[in-house]
Formats: structure tokens, C-alpha cells, sequence
């Protein structure tokens, strides 16, 4: 049994300390493992979309035919969209009126409450010159190939697809990232800018038939 | 002497101080944040459930992932620190510990907020509690986990700490230097607090080697003081015994000269040797009175007085006092008068001896100072607002008168008013302080007024506490031996118990005088045979004697008795100290004589006595 020296500590038998040693190197494993769970959790990209390399003529939702048209799919409970959307405010303050901006929200086709009203249709409406659409089913997410919450489609005013990927840096993480620089790039006319990214985010809401993006 | 100024054992004791205080400070930030780290593992896991509390497949759900992290990894990162500081408050190691947990709970938290930029304020907050320690190396602990944190994740995933894939080296040093700009002001406040720290504790060793000299100087004059006291303690006690013994061997002798002066008075003397004989058994009665005087006062102060709570007949104690005072003041050629105005209870519950005392004292004073006129006793009832009543007692006289400036010396011991060489009066001066002390410990106080040439009034007040149910009743019968039916009722047979043969002799002689017939025994034991066999009438005893004494005796005579019968014993002693009556009455003695018997005083005792004896005479 270890004793207490002359202020009353504690002191370590000499026996208990590879013990002790041995708790402390079990204690920092769990803490180093844990940790990197989480970054290699926040850090891994979802399923990328397979969108079309022009606009779908199906799609029920216009383009611009003077100025580049911006697609964001999103699903309204994924916890990323608020990363997302604020990421897409910091865009659109630098592009304001030169990008036609059409948020996609994929719900279950009979949604109501929890689905409709949350913070995340309020955010995305307060962004200006956002317009919002509900995608009931995932219809339009699936004529677009979108299969994550937080997907960007991005296409010229002829209806070429120049990018598609996320804004965000990691899972719900905001910052400075590759898909911002990028579209930026594109508005800048800049050539050569990355054409897609890697996008974080849930499983939007698609029809049973589609592929099963995984979170 | 060391280099501070202070002598070493304060330096050493100071080191001891400053340990002790800071250990207590390490172990109460300790336990602040082993509050603080739960608080922050609850948070983060409210945090989660508030930001990301589900992840969505579809319309599917489940439990998001960085909920399981902020229960698991805020769990892993509260509970072991909090073991520690359970286990180890106070140690390095522990405050070690939490400095690396609370770095990793910033990480964490920050993480689960998906990197807003206010949850990094938590790094600084975190620094600053850390301060509390007062130890730079805490600050540095967490500082260099912060540091390393940024380093590992900068290398390999830039973007969760610095929001950007690609990050300048630049970047690494700029948050590291924020850090070490904080740490800066923290380490200079830690250690200016712990310098201070240090010269306190210097301070108050110092103050506790003062302290300690000055307990051991009180310490040594408590122990002077007790030994001091101890002395007159003991002083005081061969005081007191010395006054007892001296008591019963100067009254003892004194007791066998007056019997023997009046008994020569009574042998058919000449004129002039009748006159010599009075002339001595006065002096005999003052040196007495004086001497009684004394041996009170000695008492009173001593604080062995216990008084009695009796059920007093004022009626009757005026009546004695009017007897003894009238014929003192008639021979003087004054005029007495003793009143008890209207409203005067019959029976109160007091100590009758004591204020017999008081008044006899304050009548006698008034009879000795007045040459011309009259004294008089007044007793009244004031207004009292007890269950009781509240008595005024006024002496006065148309005597002499005192001095208003001479009054303050009224009640000083052994003081007189007239102290030349050529005073008229006599006395020891103790009478008046005697009375006052008595009033005083029955709860009042004696009080004087005077007109010089016109007169003076003693007054003071008592409370009495109403006479007991049936006071005023006649008393029952005691259970007395009655006289022998064919005996004659007014001749006893009394048995003396005295060991001194001049004082046996005395008391036969009066007894004689009186028609009585005499038995005698030498000691309590042989007494006590005696009773047995001869059965006396009455038994006058002695207290102070050899074998066994009276005391004894006479509770020896009670245990006899059972209850069954009851020999009356009059206790017949020298020791004239106040409260010895109370310890003749305690023994189971009947009445009580102060030595030197006069035979007046005896053969009222026995008249009284023998009345009580007498068989109930049969009605017709």
C-alpha cells in the first residue's frame, strides 16, 4: 500500500508503477484512438454524384440562360447543411446577381413537421437570391445523379456541367475549402479549375431504385 | 540567522507554511476542475444532441457518430482525471493530467462543433483556469498538448484545424504564438502570486515563533499564578482551621470563667468581691462577643455561609428581640418601642437566626450611641412584585448621629468612627459589617441616614417567599420520649457528654441549680452507652471530643433509634462559627448551645424542651 509523504500526498509504491505506467499507455491509446475515429469520420468523402454532363432537359427546375446555374442538394435533417449553407452564403456575397443559385431539399414524399420546419429551410431561405425547391421522393436529386446532402452541381449558362462536388472541408466542417476555391475559379472564368470535389455529407432522400449512398 | 533576516527554524518553518498552502490550493483546483471537466463531458455530449444528433441514410437514421464520441472520448477524458483527483488530489501528476485533458476537451469540443470559430475561445478559457495552479509548468503542459495537436493534425489533416487543405509553415507558429502570448501574462501573474505566497508564509511563521514565545511566558505565569493561588488558598484554609480550633479552645476556657465567676457571684461574696466578680465576667462577656465577632466575620468572608429557608415568626422574633433589647435599653434610661405596622405577615419563609442576628446587632449599635431618648424597630410591608412579600426593617434612635462624611467608613472592618485613644465606646467594630454582609447574602442592602445631634435611622429590605401551607398551624407532637409518668415533671434527667472536666463541672453546677439530677459520660461512645442503659431525659452533648465526637455520636444514636423513638440532644459546643448550628441540626441534634452557657440560656433550652416532653394531658 503506497504511503503519504509529510504534506499527505500520495506517494507511488515502487511496485504499483509499471502498473500505473501501463493504465497511462491503455488511457492514451483510447484518447488517440478515439480521436482519429472521429477525424477519419469527419474526413472521409461520401458518395460522389453521377450527374450528367449537361442539364437534364427533364429537370423540373429552370437554368439561367444568361449566367451560370448553381444546384445544392440537401437533406433538411443532415446535421453538415448548416456548414453547408454557410459556406454557400460566403460564396454567394462574392458572386451576388452573377450566379442563379437553386437549393434542392430531398424529402420523403408524404414529409410534414419535422422534415418541413427546421432551421434548415429557414437558413437556405434567408440567403438572398436562393431560390428553394422540395424535391419530394428524390426525384430531381436522381435526374441529377446527387446521392449526398451537400452535393454542388455547378453549369454554365449553355448547359455544360463545369463542377460538381461539396463546399465544405469535411463532414459539417466549415473553413476555406477546395470546392469554394474552385467554384470561385469557374465564376473567375478561370480555365483549368478543379471539376469536382470530394462531399460530405448524409444520404439524400432518393427513390427505392436508386444506389444506396452510404454516410 | 538566515540570508532573509529571520532566524532558521522560521525559514524552515516558513517552507512548511508555503508547502502546506500551496498543496491546499493544488487540491482545491483540483476538485474545481474535476467539477469542471464532468460539467464540459455533460456539455459536449448536450452539444452533440444539439448539432448533430442523428445521421440520415435516406429517410433512415441512426445515432450520429460524434454523439458516441462526445459519451465515449468525453468520458475517457473526464473519468480517469477525476479518479486522480480523487485518488491523488494535489499531486503533480494529477494537475499534469488535467491540463492534457482539458487541451483534449478544447479538441474535442471544437470537433463537435464542426469547428465554429467561438468554441476555440475554450483553448484560452481553458488556460486561464489552468492559472488557478499557480504552477508555469501546468501552463506549459497544456500549452505544448495544444501545440503538438496542431503540429500532428497540420501534417496530416490541415483543414480540421486551420480550415484549409493547403496550409503555409507560417501558420503552425502564428496559433503557437497566440498561445504563448497568453502563456506569458499567465506564468508572470502564477509566479508573482507564488512569490507572495512565499513571503506570506514567511510572515506568518514569524508571527507563530511570537505567538509561541508569548503562550509560553502566559503558560509560565498561569502556572506562578496557580501555584500563587494554591498558597493562599491553603492559606486561607489553615486560616479557617486555625479560627475553629481557636473558637473552641479560647471558648472553652472562657466558658469554664464566666460559669465560675457567677457561680462565686452567687457563693455569699463581699460587696467589694461581688463587684471585682462582675467586674470579670463583664469583661469575660465582651472579649467573648468580641471574639464571636470574628470568628463571623471570618466566616462570612470565607463564603461558607448557608442560610436557612425556614418558616419564621416575625411575631415571635420581635417578641424575643423586645425582651432582650428593652432590658439593655433600660439600663440605659432610654425608652424602647419595636412595632409591626399593618399589613406584617405572621409567618414568612426566611433564615430567622440570621435576621435575629442583623437586628440584635443594629438594636444594640442604636442602644450603645444614644445616651438620651429612645430606640426603636420598625418592621413594614412594601410593595413587592413576587409571589412573596418584601419586608422594611428600620432601626432608629435619638442618638448621637453620624457625620455624612463618616459614613462611608460605617461598614469597613475593624474601623470605628471614634478611633482615639480616649473613645467612649467600646466594641471591635464588626458589627455593622457583620449585619451588612448577613443582609446582603439574604439579597438586600444596608442603608443609613443621620442627623448629626438628632438621630440615625439602619434601615434595609428583604424579600421573603411565602410561608410554607399550614405555618401557621399548630405543630404536630414530635415523637419525644416523654417524661416517666412517675416522675417529677419538672425535675430531668439530663446526661452531659463532655470530655472537659471544668465544663462538666459548670454544666452539673447549674443543672443542680436548676433541680435537675446529672449523668455523665466522657466521650460520643461511652455517651452512648450511657443513654442505653440509663435512658435519660435529655441529653446535653459536646462536639468536639476524643474516641468519637458528638457529631458521630448522636448520628449513631438516630441509626439506634430507627424511627421507633427519639432522645432529644442538645448540642453543647464551643465552635461558634456561623453555619455550626447548621451542622448539629444536620447530625440530628434538637437544639443548639454556644458555649460559654449562661444558665439563663440553659434553663430556657430545657423549659422549652420539657414542655415538649410532657405526655398530652388526657381531656376530660
Amino acid at each position: 500500500m503506497a504511503g503519504v509523504d509529510t504534506l499527505g500526498m500520495p506517494l507511488l509504491a515502487r511496485g504499483r508503477r509499471p502498473l500505473v505506467l501501463f493504465a497511462c499507455a491503455v488511457w492514451l491509446s483510447v484518447l488517440l484512438v478515439g480521436f482519429s475515429a472521429l477525424a477519419r469520420h469527419s474526413a472521409e468523402p461520401c458518395l460522389p454524384a453521377l450527374a450528367p454532363e449537361r442539364w437534364p432537359a427533364a429537370a423540373p427546375i429552370a437554368r439561367a440562360a444568361q449566367q451560370p446555374t448553381l444546384v445544392l442538394f440537401l437533406h433538411p435533417l443532415c446535421p453538415c447543411t448548416h456548414a453547408t449553407l454557410a459556406e454557400l452564403e460566403v460564396l454567394l456575397q462574392r458572386w451576388e446577381g452573377e450566379l442563379s443559385v437553386e437549393t434542392v431539399f430531398t424529402v420523403d414524399t408524404d414529409a410534414d413537421g419535422q422534415w418541413m420546419e427546421n432551421d434548415s429551410f429557414r437558413e437556405a431561405a434567408h440567403i438572398p437570391g436562393v431560390r428553394l425547391s422540395i424535391d419530394r421522393g428524390g426525384r430531381i436529386a436522381q435526374l441529377f445523379g446527387a446521392r449526398t446532402s451537400g452535393q454542388v452541381l455547378l453549369y454554365a449558362a449553355d448547359g455544360r456541367r463545369l463542377f460538381a462536388g461539396g463546399i465544405t472541408l469535411a463532414r459539417g466542417h466549415l473553413g476555406d475549402n477546395q470546392g469554394i476555391e474552385a467554384l470561385d475559379a469557374w465564376m473567375r472564368g478561370a480555365s483549368g479549375a478543379a471539376s469536382a470535389t470530394p462531399v460530405y455529407g448524409c444520404g439524400l432522400v432518393l427513390p427505392l431504385t436508386a444506389g444506396s449512398p452510404r454516410e | 540567522m538566515s540570508a532573509s533576516g529571520f532566524p532558521e527554524p522560521v525559514v524552515q518553518r516558513a517552507k512548511v507554511l508555503f508547502a502546506e498552502e500551496e498543496t491546499s490550493l493544488h487540491r482545491q483546483t483540483d476538485r474545481l476542475f474535476a467539477g469542471l471537466l464532468v460539467f464540459q463531458w455533460l456539455a459536449c455530449i448536450a452539444v452533440a444532441l444539439a448539432f448533430s444528433p442523428r445521421a440520415w441514410q435516406g429517410t433512415e437514421s441512426s445515432v450520429h457518430p460524434h454523439v458516441y464520441a462526445a459519451i465515449f472520448v468525453g468520458a475517457a477524458l473526464a473519468l480517469p482525471a477525476c479518479a486522480l483527483v480523487w485518488k491523488q488530489p494535489g499531486c503533480t501528476s494529477t494537475r499534469h493530467a488535467i491540463a492534457l485533458c482539458q487541451a483534449l476537451f478544447s479538441a474535442l469540443l471544437i470537433h463537435i462543433t464542426g469547428g465554429r470559430i467561438e468554441s476555440h475561445f475554450h483553448i484560452f478559457g481553458s488556460l486561464a483556469f489552468l492559472a488557478f495552479y499557480r504552477d508555469w509548468r501546468v501552463l506549459l503542459s497544456a500549452s505544448a498538448i495544444i501545440a503538438a495537436d496542431h503540429a500532428v493534425r497540420g501534417l496530416y489533416w490541415p483543414a480540421s484545424v486551420y480550415g484549409m487543405s493547403l496550409v503555409q509553415p507560417w501558420r503552425f507558429v502564428e496559433h503557437a504564438g497566440w498561445i504563448v502570448f497568453e502563456d506569458t501574462f499567465l506564468i508572470a501573474s502564477a509566479l508573482r502570486a507564488t512569490h507572495k505566497l512565499r513571503a506570506l508564509s514567511l510572515h506568518q511563521a514569524g508571527a507563530e515563533a511570537s505567538q509561541a514565545r508569548v503562550e509560553a511566558q502566559v503558560q509560565e505565569r498561569t502556572l506562578e499564578l496557580a501555584r500563587a493561588r494554591d498558597q493562599a488558598l491553603e492559606a486561607s484554609r489553615q486560616k479557617s482551621e486555625f479560627l475553629a480550633n481557636m473558637s473552641h479552645e479560647i471558648r472553652t476556657p472562657m466558658n469554664g470563667i464566666l460559669a465560675m465567676t457567677e457561680s462565686l457571684i452567687g457563693s455569699g461574696l463581699t460587696r467589694q468581691q461581688a463587684e471585682q466578680a462582675q467586674t470579670v465576667r463583664s469583661c469575660s462577656s465582651t472579649l467573648l462577643a468580641m471574639l464571636s465577632d470574628m470568628l463571623d466575620l471570618s466566616k462570612l468572608e470565607s463564603g461558607k455561609l448557608v442560610l436557612d429557608e425556614l418558616d419564621l415568626n416575625l411575631f415571635t422574633l420581635g417578641e424575643e428581640l423586645r425582651h432582650v433589647l428593652l432590658a439593655r435599653a433600660q439600663a440605659k434610661g432610654l425608652a424602647f418601642e419595636l412595632k409591626l405596622l399593618p399589613g406584617v405577615p405572621h409567618y414568612v419563609r426566611g433564615d430567622p437566626l440570621r435576621l435575629r442576628q442583623v437586628l440584635l446587632n443594629l438594636g444594640d449599635n442604636a442602644i450603645k450611641f444614644t445616651e438620651h431618648g429612645w430606640v426603636a424597630i420598625e418592621i413594614e410591608l412594601v410593595p413587592s412584585h413576587t409571589a412573596g412579600c418584601r419586608l422594611r426593617f428600620r432601626v432608629r434612635d435619638s442618638g448621637i448621629g453620624i457625620q455624612e462624611e463618616l459614613r462611608g467608613h460605617l461598614f469597613r472592618a475593624f474601623s470605628q468612627l471614634d478611633a482615639s485613644s480616649t473613645r467612649k465606646h467600646g466594641g471591635g467594630g464588626l458589627g455593622l459589617v457583620i449585619s451588612q454582609r448577613l443582609v446582603e447574602s439574604m439579597g438586600g442592602q444596608l442603608g443609613v441616614e443621620s442627623t448629626v445631634g438628632v438621630g440615625s435611622t439602619f434601615w434595609f429590605e428583604l424579600e421573603f417567599k411565602p410561608a410554607s401551607a399550614g405555618a401557621d398551624e399548630p405543630k404536630p407532637a414530635l415523637p419525644l420520649r416523654a417524661i416517666a409518668p412517675s416522675a417529677d415533671p419538672r425535675r430531668l434527667r439530663v446526661l452531659i457528654v463532655e470530655d472537659n472536666p471544668v465544663n462538666l463541672r459548670v454544666l452539673q453546677s447549674m443543672l443542680q441549680r436548676l433541680g435537675h439530677t446529672c449523668l455523665s459520660a466522657g466521650n460520643g461512645e461511652t455517651g452512648l452507652a450511657a443513654i442505653e442503659l440509663e435512658q435519660p431525659d435529655l441529653v446535653l452533648m459536646d462536639c468536639q471530643m476524643p474516641v468519637l465526637d458528638g457529631y458521630e455520636a448522636t448520628r449513631e444514636l438516630r441509626r439506634r433509634e430507627r424511627g421507633e423513638r427519639h432522645q432529644i440532644v442538645i448540642a453543647v459546643t464551643a465552635n461558634a462559627l456561623l453555619g455550626d448550628r447548621e451542622d448539629c441540626l444536620a447530625a440530628g441534634m434538637d437544639d443548639y448551645l454556644s458555649k460559654p452557657v449562661e444558665a439563663k440560656s440553659l434553663a430556657a433550652m430545657i423549659e422549652l424542651w420539657r414542655a415538649r416532653m410532657l405526655p398530652p394531658v388526657p381531656s376530660t
